[in-house]
């Protein structure tokens, strides 16, 4: 009965005619800057944070929360309609999403993106409303070591999403971790293969270089093969996916739902590791994997759902125990201390009407995307129509505009071209951006959990053996980097038989 | 012709022009920002320096009507956000919120300093923060002897740190009583407060974040880090009390370029005095049990002068410094 009452309370709250107007004008916002690549929901939200000042609590974060989750799916939308993901996470959308829209599919990859997020939004409120406490708790049982393993075991996941080579994926990866060691130490800030730059100490951008990778080697690409058909379609295609694919998508949606409410609690990185783990996931259980990375439309919605889902649920640490996940739950937090709310594990029972006014803010705000983008799907999918001379520069400028807006360093967009090219060779010899992009993502936090988990246990490395969620998780890695060194042994066994 | 006599007029105009502001800060007008103003905070979002920086940023915001856009720049424990302040333009448009220790303290602790004391600029302090020692409440001890003798038994705990001042401040406790630790760095209060809880540190040294812990008998106090006993655990004495031999004075501390010309230093300065004075902040520091105090200008760069004399002084001796 306290499910019922605490949701009650909650759409009581969030159903206000002052709270839809923030909840719409966040949504809206949020989406509209997702869409240009580079401006993302952390300057959007740092630039209307004073304004939040002058509205309560409810309002502003119920408008905030919407900028964020809005970004997420604007993000989705430039992935998969110019293969430039804003947000680490719409990275895995692009794989897929990208293809579809190649292959004239883009009303599909949009809408069926779209629904999977709704879908998911409103399974994870659910399991909020349900778990919400004993959640915050899981979030205290982790520990450095269990850090380390999980981004072990996402690394180890990211190999999958490569089609081909592991061994090639193996070594994009280790390459992202490599260039995630630029910057000022964790530990004693003292620089490090910064060649005295100070441009660099904070470490190299992930959106420089996502836009680099992804969106500028593409161009780079489909220059070179300019002429041939087949690069882009002039059709739009059916904008609503059909009965067919929305079957196909149903089992993706609810595994995705559930990978990603589970990894969104843990603060720091885990809505970004569920789109990865999903994706990964849904491959394996394909009858045709091979499809994936060639337009799969399960490719698409599994991740979407597991992104959305994480991005809801990582509000649980920030809410109860005052652990953002990420720059844009940080100024949250900030957002909310303005307000004079602590985190911490009273805001649910001292403030219980904004805690549940502001989870069912967030399902009604999936339900607004959902009714706002999938009339526009139609308008964002004529995008592919617009010719390459047209498209191609276009996309340069905002890409550029957006690079240099995040820091108003011009540096940025050297390191901007410099990744453009080195995408671009790394296309060409086969080897793949999105486990690159992943091991960029997840090397700081690989290297700072880890070395507090060998501080923490006096220099012991058993520590993350002798864990039980540190060990499991570790073991998991093991056996998933066996599976694919097996088949590749017995495919090689294989041809000594033939020969 | 023509030209000469235009520029002689036009280095006219640059000599009215150029004398114009001197004028005005010699007359007593105040400065007056004409952009927003850029707020590096040197710690993460939602904890104690932030939040009780942004209040008062608010305060000024209201009382002068003038923007700020806060920036929190955590890495490397404050180095980056006072590298930052360092080397932006001493106009006015850029401040920094961070802490006495970042500056009194931290720069002699690495090998290449990329700044010193003395290439910042003091405009004031907001509170001065008032620390604890804190664990989980079933710990097998209650204050720092019974550690140190837990310690000398069952070998080192082990202890979360949000700042090098905290580890050299348990590093000189527990040099004089005895007690064995191994510190581990992490990201803010928050962070550090929830791994004492999850179980995964021993101990942590906490400005505020910890007590509704302690309010709600998660965590308890086994000693207060400054020279005052904790209003919420007035039966815990102070390290001072207990033998450990010093007590930390750190201050939310709002720093600036170097140079900036009088006026605008001053004008922000007052800015900050006048919201560090309103009843809102002394209200959110008793609230986070911190005491509220500004020193000033001169009285936060004397004080961090002091205080960087005495730890270049100490540091040589210290085991964890080298």
């Amino acid at each position: 009965m306290d499910v019922l009452a605490n949701l009650m309370l909650g759409f009581s709250t969030a159903a206000t005619p002052e709270n839809l107007l923030y909840c719409l004008l966040g949504t809206v916002l949020g989406t509209a800057v997702g869409v240009l690549p580079g401006l993302g929901p952390s300057t959007t939200i740092a630039l209307l944070l004073p304004f939040t000042f002058t509205l309560g609590p409810t309002p502003s974060l119920i408008m905030l929360a919407g900028i964020y989750y809005g970004a997420q799916y604007g993000g989705s939308t430039t992935a998969i309609l110019l293969n430039l993901p804003g947000e680490p996470s719409s990275a895995v959308t692009a794989l897929d999403g990208y293809q579809m829209a190649r292959q004239g599919r883009a009303g599909h990859a949009l809408a069926i993106a779209a629904t999977s997020s709704f879908a998911a939004g409103t399974l994870a409120t659910f399991v909020i409303v349900l778990f919400a406490p004993v959640l915050s708790s899981v979030a205290l049982e982790f520990g450095p070591a269990e850090y380390f393993s999980l981004v072990v075991l996402g690394l180890i996941f990211s190999v999958a999403l490569a089609h081909g080579s592991a061994v090639r994926a193996l070594a994009m990866v280790v390459f992202g971790l490599l260039l995630s060691l630029v910057g000022n130490d964790v530990t004693s800030g003292e620089p490090r293969f910064t060649f005295g730059r100070l441009e660099l100490a904070d470490g190299i951008n992930f959106v420089t270089l996502s836009v680099g990778f992804f969106g500028i080697a593409e161009i780079l690409r489909n220059l070179e093969t300019e002429g041939t058909a087949g690069i882009v379609t002039r059709t739009i295609g059916r904008l609503l996916p059909s009965r067919a694919d929305l079957r196909a998508c149903v089992a993706p949606i609810a595994r995705g739902t559930a990978i990603g409410s589970l990894l969104g609690i843990l603060p720091g990185g885990g809505a970004l590791l569920s789109s990865f783990a999903s994706y990964t996931l849904e491959k394996k259980l394909s009858d045709t994997p091979g499809r994936f990375g060639q337009g799969a439309i399960e490719g698409v919605a599994g991740p979407e759902a597991a992104n959305n889902a994480g991005a809801q649920t990582s509000f649980i640490p920030m809410l109860t125990l005052g652990l953002p996940a990420n720059a844009v739950m940080a100024m949250m937090v900030g957002a909310m201390v303005i307000q004079g709310i602590v985190p911490g594990p009273n805001v649910m029972t001292e403030r219980p009407a904004l805690f549940w006014g502001l989870i069912a803010s967030m399902w009604i705000g999936n339900l607004m995307l959902l009714v706002l983008n999938l009339p526009l799907v139609g308008v964002w999918a004529r995008l592919m129509t617009i010719p390459y001379t047209w498209l191609f520069p276009a996309i340069l400028t905002f890409s550029a505009i957006g690079i240099y807006s995040l820091n108003g360093n011009v540096f940025d967009l050297y390191a901007l071209c410099v990744s453009g090219v080195l995408g671009y060779v790394l296309l060409r010899l086969g080897c793949e951006p999105a486990p690159f992009l992943l091991g960029f993502v997840l090397g700081p936090m690989l290297e700072e959990h880890m070395r507090r988990a060998m501080l923490l246990s006096f220099g012991n490395p058993a520590v993350f053996v002798t864990r039980p969620i540190s060990a499991g998780l570790l073991l998991l890695a093991l056996l998933a980097l066996l599976a694919m060194a097996f088949p590749a042994i017995a495919k090689k066994r294989n041809k000594v038989f033939v020969e | 012709m023509l030209d000469r006599r235009g520029l002689l007029i036009s280095a006219a105009h640059a000599a009215v022009l150029a004398g114009l502001p001197a004028a005005r800060a010699a007359e007593g007008q105040a400065w007056e920002p004409k952009k927003p103003i850029r707020v590096v905070i040197g710690y993460g979002a939602g904890g104690s320096t932030d939040a009780i920086g942004r209040l008062t940023l608010r305060k000024v915001e209201e009382q002068r009507g003038w923007k700020f856009i806060v920036e929190n720049k955590s890495g490397a424990q404050g180095a980056l956000a006072a590298i930052d302040v360092k080397n932006a333009p001493a106009d006015g448009y850029t401040i920094g919120l961070l802490s006495t220790g970042n500056f009194a303290l931290d720069p002699f602790l690495v090998k290449t300093a990329q700044y010193m004391p003395e290439d910042i600029d003091y405009i004031g302090t907001i509170a001065k923060i008032e620390y604890a020692l804190v664990a989980a409440k079933d710990a097998p001890y209650n204050n720092l002897v019974e550690l140190a003798a837990h310690t000398k038994k069952n070998g080192p705990v082990s202890f979360s740190s949000t700042g090098k001042i905290l580890d050299l401040a348990m590093e000189r406790v527990s040099e004089k009583l005895g007690i064995a630790f191994v510190s581990a760095p992490t990201s803010g209060s928050a962070q550090s407060v929830q791994l004492v809880l999850g179980g995964h540190a021993n101990v942590t040294i906490s400005g505020g974040v910890h007590v509704p812990y302690i309010q709600d008998g998660r965590l308890k106090v086994l000693a207060s880090m400054t020279n005052g006993r904790a209003d919420y655990a007035p039966g815990v004495a102070t390290s001072l009390e207990q033998g450990g031999g010093y007590a930390i004075k750190n201050y939310f501390l709002f720093v600036a370029p170097k140079n900036m010309p009088a006026d605008v230093k001053a004008t922000l300065a007052d800015a900050i005095d006048a919201a560090v004075k309103s009843p809102e902040i002394g209200d959110y520091a008793a609230k986070t049990f911190n005491t509220r105090i500004n020193l000033g200008a001169k009285g936060s760069a004397d004080d961090v002068m002091a205080q960087s004399r005495e730890w270049r002084e100490w540091l040589p001796n210290a085991k964890s410094a080298k």
